[in-house]
């Protein structure tokens, strides 16, 4: 399901998910808060997935040049 | 098998299993090796499945030098895995297993433990979760498969959807709210595949013949390991057919096509996420892939548990 994400990286300690952008620092679960800060790094500011046509233009990600990453390698 | 598998795809996961993988001697993987790294430019990642009693220094060394992962199988503490994994005249080989986990872990390889859930380690779960949280291995949970050897012990051993969901369910609680915790999957794809959409496990993935194949001892292909032998799944051989025919093939193209031939699924709101789950876990039932995965059940009480559980922690999080 290319470029169909409801999650979304931000920067290191944010994540975007659906209309809302989530502080993995409040996380309280030890497990929950780890998944998401792979994610992040695993996306970088570089690599995410998204769909540019549904999200707000959110802080600090890049552009729409940058492509789905929905082939990126999975551990 | 491996040049022909490298000549046409440009990343490659092998994953080496049996029975167990090391009555191979090392030469069958050095061999291995040498093949691959005739393709420097490729991806190239070696995943191998074990009890670990054949372990031995020499072994660990090549797994060190070519960066091998080691899956051990474990299905319980002591008491729980003698159960269900000893040698043939009984005696335990759990102390062997760990003996290779610990040597694996000071050589920082990667390396964690595959737990096939039955009927005697089913409540038990969150017991030997402790344990191997305490020895810093990560786990991941199977259900067992109507598959292989397990078939001659599949009345015995074998565990329904929903005394299966109810054990997921209750390991993710414990896992969900620890402090120091392991990776544990499916709980942590199965989060990514949550809230992403994008579903990493194989029994969940828009089709494992995207991405799987298995190849025997002999070169007989197959779907995946679960179907080997299976007649009616043999899909050639790696020595005698064009491979990336066999891949193309009309037969593989209606294996991928499975999850839209179920039409049950489609109102779903898992659909997504599952992809009417794995075609051996229908198969094995019905004696039809075009149904349900047996485990469906299962799997709708995980998700909505742990969707339930995921987005009350997200609204908490939420920068305001």
């Amino acid at each position: 399901m290319p470029c169909d994400s409801l999650l979304r990286y931000i920067d290191s300690r944010h994540v975007g998910y659906n209309d809302k952008i989530i502080d993995i620092e409040r996380i309280e679960s030890p497990a929950l808060a780890r998944v998401l800060r792979n994610y992040a790094e695993a996306r970088g500011p570089m690599r995410y997935t998204h769909n540019w046509n549904n999200w707000p233009n959110w802080p600090n990600t890049p552009g729409p040049d940058f492509p789905c990453d929905s082939n990126f390698p999975r551990r | 098998m491996t040049s022909k598998v490298l000549d046409i795809h440009d990343s490659v996961r092998f994953i080496w299993h049996g029975g167990e993988p090391f009555l191979m001697p090392l030469s069958f993987y050095e061999r291995a090796v040498e093949f691959q790294r005739r393709y420097p430019d490729k991806q190239v990642i070696n995943n191998v499945q074990t009890n670990g009693t054949l372990v031995t220094d020499e072994i660990l060394d090549f797994c060190e030098r070519y960066e091998f992962n080691i899956g051990y199988s474990l299905d319980g503490t002591m008491q729980i895995n003698d159960i269900t994994r000893h040698t043939k005249d009984g005696k335990s080989v759990f102390d062997s297993t760990m003996n290779a986990i610990k040597k694996s872990q000071k050589r920082n390889l990667g390396c964690g433990v595959l737990v096939v859930v039955n009927r005697t380690n089913k409540d038990h779960l969150g017991e030997f979760y402790d344990f191997a949280n305490r020895e810093g291995i990560n786990l991941k949970v199977n259900p067992l498969i109507k598959a292989g050897k397990a078939l001659q012990r599949y009345d015995d051993l074998g565990i329904g959807p929903l005394d299966y969901g109810k054990s997921l369910v209750n390991l993710f609680d414990i896992w969900f709210q620890d402090k120091s915790s392991i990776r544990l999957d499916p709980f942590d794809d199965l989060i990514e595949g949550l809230l992403t959409r994008e579903s990493l496990v194989c029994s969940y993935s828009v089709s494992c013949q995207n991405h799987f194949i298995s190849v025997g001892p002999q070169g007989d292909i197959y779907p995946c390991d679960k179907f080997v032998n299976t007649p009616g799944f043999y899909m050639g051989n790696v020595n005698t057919d064009d491979l990336n025919e066999v891949l193309t093939s009309e037969r593989r193209m209606w294996l991928r096509d499975r999850a839209n031939r179920i039409h049950e699924c489609l109102p779903c709101e898992y659909r997504p996420i599952c992809n009417a789950g794995c075609m051996h876990n229908a198969y094995m039932q019905t004696g039809d892939i075009d149904t349900r995965d047996y485990y469906c059940a299962s799997y709708k009480l995980l998700f909505s548990h742990v969707k339930k559980m995921v987005e009350a922690e997200l609204v908490k999080a939420e920068v305001k």
